[in-house]
């Protein structure tokens, strides 16, 4: 199976139907994804364990609203070019934080997570617009 | 603007920037308050300081994308409650809950999750 037909699979779930189909499905879960950046977007800030459990949260939030969006519109999202780009940096910057993890950068390394999540937030508003 | 295809998702980026700064420092700001998350008194300045260049990002890139649309917006009914809700999230910011209690917290987390929502909506709400 290709990635195309991948995601016309995915658009034919009971699913995917429901949530493209219904009036309020998109926009509640969007409403939630971007409460979601709210929530991490302060956390990110902050590399504390005790923040651990609040940027769990708000990180559970953005992943799995994420994937419920692009459930609800898998081949537009495949034929989005800025939706490539936004795969792309979520990659690297799970890359990036897992590297950290293993061997603590200073703040170059801070600074490279910001623009990365900076590149994330441009690139999911260019899938909105082209 | 509106004319320049990539100005406006540019600018309504740095708007979700300013947003994620703004509202997440404030969610974190009061998650300590009321106790969800144990916040060191150096790191809860620290973090004040990002509130409020995020705020001055969200409005200087909210007004531009405002005057870019004027009337789109002014018919907006999500656009509309969602003004309401941020002069009052705005005004409790600045005042009541400065006190750090716990119902101020609460009410600051409300509203401001409040005013993201309708921000969103703003989209599906064009007549």
């Amino acid at each position: 199976m290709t990635l195309l037909e991948t995601c016309q699979w995915i658009r034919d779930t009971p699913l995917s139907m429901a949530l493209s189909e219904s009036t309020w499905g998109v926009p509640v879960v969007g409403a939630l994804h971007v409460l979601g950046i709210a929530c991490f977007g302060g956390a990110v800030l902050v590399r504390s364990l005790r923040m651990a459990a609040f940027r769990a949260t708000g990180l559970g939030l953005l992943l799995s609203t994420g994937v419920l969006l692009f459930w609800a519109q898998p081949v537009r999202c495949y034929e989005s070019f800025w939706f490539r780009i936004k795969m792309v940096l979520l990659l690297m910057v799970g890359v990036h934080t897992t590297l950290r993890r293993v061997r603590p950068q200073g703040r170059f390394a801070g600074y490279v997570s910001l623009m990365l999540w900076a590149g994330i937030i441009a690139a999911a508003r260019g899938i909105a617009f082209f | 603007m509106l004319k320049n295809t990539w100005l406006f998702p540019a600018v309504e980026s740095v708007h979700l920037m300013g947003l994620a700064l703004a509202v997440g420092t404030i969610a974190l700001l009061d998650a300590g308050v009321l106790g969800w998350v144990r916040l060191p008194e150096e790191h809860a300045r620290r973090l004040e300081a990002w509130t409020h260049r995020g705020l001055a990002w969200m409005v200087l890139t909210g007004g531009a994308l405002f005057f870019a649309d004027a009337s789109r917006y002014l018919h907006n009914v999500a656009f509309l409650v969602k003004i309401a809700l941020l002069a009052a999230a705005l005004a409790f910011h600045f005042t009541i809950r400065r006190r750090a209690e716990q119902w101020g917290a609460a009410v600051s987390l409300a509203l401001w999750i409040a005013v993201v929502v309708c921000a969103r909506l703003i989209a599906d709400f064009d007549a």
